[in-house]
């Protein structure tokens, strides 16, 4: 049987944003013999809503979208989460059932970590431990602000916070300065990630855009006017 | 990349098993892993069926008292196969860390040989 190549954790891209940026080898190396490096596709799924938790994702490369559905069917992206992030993080606490489902949104490579192998590693290093209450405690910040500006907000404040905070975790300059959010989301996935009509949010997009403050190319937004944004989001950085 | 063969277990494996193990019901249909992966546990199927495919054609269905993924988990060796659990099926899931502690702890048994001669 061919064996998969194991990428090791001393040498993963995101290895600096992710929970074990602070251990050094051997332990390092134990964890890279212990875990299960796999990619996953486009539109793979790594776990659904439901379902029972095995243990910890790492995200080395690429992103991931969190998504919850209602009794309705009706599916919403709660989280994207992209390299150095964690999933099932909550599950290892709590063993509760998975709360959303994570599927791919481009060719993601991500490592999985038994729950009684990383139990071990944390009570071993508590530096691991005290990263993930760090990314716990962050999820916790943002899903407050999520949910005040829902209640506390119209939808243009919305998604001016929304392409604000997708600028923050997924946005790269390009060479003539603008701020490029290459995550091919949908109308339909960015609707439902500010509560909002599809209809809505295309009326919306364009009004942003006529106003100088974005532009698209397909699914790619660019930010041209960072400060403007800042003011339509109605928020103080 | 591996084919996917799948183990059948006596009863009394079976039990040796339930007993090490979570018992989990899926309640609709999931995937387990999918082709050109490595699974990230093995899965024993105690009710219902696991579906084997390859480019979305059913080429296996597994019933209860199969065990799969186990020898591709601890070898790191990834599936030619997607599995996927049907609605309704009950799986015991057996983790890296269980394997190596069923290994080391319960050397006489019949589990454990069997784990040797997959992984060997």
């Amino acid at each position: 049987m061919k064996k998969a190549a194991n990428t090791s954790c001393e040498n993963c891209v995101s290895r600096a944003e992710g929970i074990f940026c602070d251990m050094d080898m051997p332990e390092l190396d134990e964890i890279s013999h212990h875990k299960i490096n796999n990619t996953y596709k486009k539109g793979q799924t790594l776990f659904v809503q439901g379902n029972h938790p095995f243990g910890l994702y790492c995200i080395s490369k690429g992103n991931i979208k969190l998504t919850k559905t209602g009794p309705d069917g009706k599916e919403t992206i709660v989280r994207i989460a992209h390299g150095g992030d964690i999933l099932g993080h909550r599950s290892l606490f709590t063993d509760d059932n998975y709360t959303a489902t994570a599927t791919a949104m481009e060719d993601t490579e991500v490592c999985f970590i038994d729950k009684k192998f990383i139990l071990k590693v944390i009570e071993r290093n508590p530096t691991v431990a005290l990263n993930i209450i760090n990314k716990l405690s962050r999820d916790m910040g943002q899903a407050e602000k999520k949910l005040s500006s829902l209640h506390q907000k119209n939808v243009r404040e919305r998604l001016a916070e929304l392409i604000l905070s997708l600028k923050a975790t997924h946005g790269t300059k390009d060479t003539s300065g603008r701020w490029k959010i290459d995550l091919k989301l949908t109308r339909e996935e960015m609707a439902t990630m500010i509560g909002t009509a599809n209809e809505t949010l295309i009326r919306f997009m364009s009004e942003f855009k006529e106003a100088g403050i974005i532009e698209q190319e397909g699914k790619t937004i660019f930010i041209t006017d960072e400060e403007e944004l800042l003011n339509w989001a109605n928020i103080n950085y | 990349m591996s084919k996917i063969n799948p183990i059948k277990l006596e009863n009394h494996v079976i039990s040796e098993v339930k007993r090490l193990s979570p018992q989990k019901k899926f309640t609709s249909t999931a995937p387990l892993f999918y082709e050109g992966q490595v699974p990230i546990v093995a899965y024993l199927i105690l009710e219902g069926c696991v579906q084997l495919m390859k480019n979305k054609k059913i080429k296996k269905i597994l019933k209860p008292g199969s065990l799969i993924g186990l020898s591709e988990m601890m070898t790191n060796a990834p599936s030619k196969l997607t599995a996927q659990v049907q609605a309704d099926t009950t799986l015991c899931f057996l983790d890296k860390s269980t394997i190596k502690e069923i290994i080391h702890e319960e050397e006489e048994s019949d589990l454990t040989r069997l784990i040797k001669e997959e992984v060997s």
